[in-house]
């Protein structure tokens, strides 16, 4: 707001100079204010600028402060409700396709050789580990 | 003979006693072994479909591990040569076999599912004992004999799923002896002893 009427003041001085040309003391007391307050008008407004550019910046800092409070925050809360999503995302859809499937859709002899091959590789870890924990040996 | 051995073994129903007495001297062999090698049994498990576990303590591993299938071999081998020498020799066969079974179920069998696979053994030879004539037990148990050891002569090949475990991978652990060598080993001496045994036979029923 200031800046905007120094400016306008400057600039009506420097068209009442324009129009008034008959006096020259007067003329010469006027160009000096004018030039005064242009130059004072100047400073305000580049005293404003930086104002203004701090102002910009603290908004920026503010700003940059918000992001990361906002990004600790989300670290902290946001990953739990996102894996809980995930897994009620992972969830629904197998039950989706369970429900879908079980009606009409058998696992096929191959999904059920590596079922057994899963499971036989499990039985014998657990034999690795019945082994180790009561010092005996299993032979089949 | 061996015929008749062979055509019980293709029997859906009449052939399980065999296999679950084939994987009971396959399991026995395995804790006998560690009992001679300084070792112990811990517990003795069977299954319907003709598997078997042998938990040992202590013992020598690679013996143990190797009287599975080759005690099942000399299992059927013995049965069969000592029921063809007597028919008095037959009945003592049975009666310590019975004998082998009871002190199985008191000392090593913890599981109910090898209880009753074992009592079925023990049921079986105590019938045979008791309600056949020494000739009928004689041939019965030279027919038992046979039946151990075709069954031990195609178990071998079981271990050639593609999958290390078993006997075989054990040995193979120990040894750096790949599997495939102790699977035809296993399997040429059970075929060597079908064939001198099917000789023995064949000279007796002439």
């Amino acid at each position: 707001m200031q800046v905007n009427n120094s400016v306008n003041l400057a600039s009506q001085a420097a068209i009442a100079l324009g129009n008034s040309t008959s006096v020259p003391a007067q003329e010469q007391r006027t160009r000096a204010l004018a030039r005064e307050n242009f130059n004072s008008a100047e400073l305000t407004s580049e005293n404003n600028k930086t104002q203004s550019s701090q102002s910009d910046v603290n908004a920026r800092q503010r700003l940059d402060i918000d992001e990361q409070a906002i990004a600790l925050i989300e670290r902290e809360q946001l990953p739990p409700s996102n894996s809980r999503n995930n897994a009620q995302q992972s969830f629904t859809p197998n039950n989706q396709q369970n429900s879908y499937n079980s009606g009409y859709d058998a696992p096929s002899s191959q999904n059920k050789l590596a079922v057994a091959a899963y499971q036989s590789v499990g039985a014998i870890s657990q034999r690795d580990n019945i082994q180790q924990v009561f010092g005996v040996d299993l032979f089949a | 003979m061996l015929l008749t051995a062979l055509i019980i073994l293709q029997l859906p129903i009449i052939s399980i006693p065999f296999k679950w007495l084939e994987s009971y001297f396959h399991e026995i062999s395995h804790g006998l072994t560690a009992l001679l090698t300084g070792g112990s049994i811990v517990q003795i498990q069977l299954f319907p479909n003709g598997a078997g576990l042998c938990t040992t303590r202590g013992g020598s591993a690679f013996f143990i591990s190797l009287m599975g299938y080759g005690g099942a071999i000399l299992w059927g081998t013995l049965l069969f040569y000592l029921a063809s020498s007597h028919q008095k020799i037959a009945q003592v066969c049975s009666i310590l076999l019975v004998g082998l079974l009871a002190s199985s179920i008191l000392l090593w069998v913890r599981d109910l599912l090898t209880l009753f696979i074992v009592s079925v053994l023990l049921i079986l030879v105590l019938a045979k004992i008791k309600y056949s004539s020494q000739k009928y037990l004689q041939k019965s148990l030279q027919v038992t004999g046979l039946l151990v050891l075709l069954n031990s002569l195609m178990s071998p090949l079981y271990l050639l799923d593609g999958q290390a475990r078993g006997d075989g991978a054990a040995l193979a652990d120990i040894t750096y002896i790949p599997e495939i060598i102790w699977v035809v080993i296993w399997f040429l001496a059970a075929l060597l002893a079908t064939y001198k045994l099917s000789k023995i036979s064949l000279r007796s029923t002439r």
